[in-house]
């Protein structure tokens, strides 16, 4: 799997692509709940990145280096 | 019960229920998993005998798993969903492992191993409490966060953490509404 969906409400950035997700995005695109992706993140097979504020974020790359290694 | 929280602003009950409709997904998953893991963790003097007797008798139509470090496990029980409790025989004694199936390969991997069963459905239990951790303060960012950005200027605080605290303490105050102790279970 190479593509994930882009949700419509967001900005698009310059390349066209979003460069990270939120937590919820992250389990919506991965089809699971939200406390996997946050075992994931704990267990540090997801790498996340923090916000200004520090919301956590999960890079695209992250996400499909997941689906692609797991 | 004698309340010491001063009664919210029309503003604070606006915020409060603005809060509520953004994040309903977390409000709905979070109790969610809080009581799998709090259910978990009482019943590990059960499971641990229940995988000790496992142990005790081989049978040959016994489930081989094989984890991503090559070791070769014999399933006891299904704890959960792509969670099982393990064991393998090796020169020192028995060794038991939580192994995990991942839910993107194919692949099995220890999530923790001990000689002892209690010890490996603790420390199962230990790392979902950090998740659940890692997820009720990311909650409580991005709420802050919601509130900066709706209510510019004013101090939501107080909102903002009664909403939260509700929802990492919604459990435990369903299962002792009836008791007037916490447990002081906390994530």
């Amino acid at each position: 799997m190479d593509t994930l969906p882009k949700p419509e409400s967001q900005p698009a950035p310059v390349s066209g692509e979003r460069l990270a997700y939120s937590v919820e995005e992250a389990a919506a695109l991965l089809g699971v709940n939200y406390f996997s992706v946050y075992r994931l993140i704990q267990r540090g097979k997801l790498k996340v990145c923090r916000a200004l504020r520090g919301k956590l974020l999960v890079p695209r790359e992250e996400l499909l280096k997941l689906l692609k290694t797991e | 019960m004698k309340n010491s929280q001063p009664r919210p602003s029309a503003l604070e009950a606006q915020a409060a229920a603005d809060i509520r409709q953004q994040f309903a997904e977390h409000l709905r998953q979070f109790p969610v998993s809080r009581t799998a893991i709090e259910h978990f963790e009482k019943d590990i003097s059960r499971l641990s005998l229940a995988i000790n007797m496992a142990t005790a008798r081989t049978s040959p139509s016994r489930i081989r798993i094989q984890t991503n470090d090559g070791a070769i496990w014999y399933k006891n029980l299904d704890l959960a969903d792509g969670l099982c409790a393990c064991h393998r025989p090796t020169d020192t004694g028995t060794e038991f492992a939580v192994v995990e199936r991942s839910p993107f390969a194919s692949g099995h991997e220890v999530l923790a191993r001990s000689r002892n069963a209690v010890d490996v459905l603790k420390t199962l239990a230990q790392e979902q409490r950090k998740a659940l951790h890692l997820w009720s303060e990311d909650l409580s960012v991005q709420v802050s966060q919601f509130l900066a950005e709706k209510y510019p200027g004013q101090d939501m605080n107080q909102v903002a953490n009664v909403v939260v605290q509700e929802l990492t303490h919604s459990i435990s105050h369903q299962h002792t509404r009836s008791q007037n102790r916490s447990r002081g279970i906390g994530v």
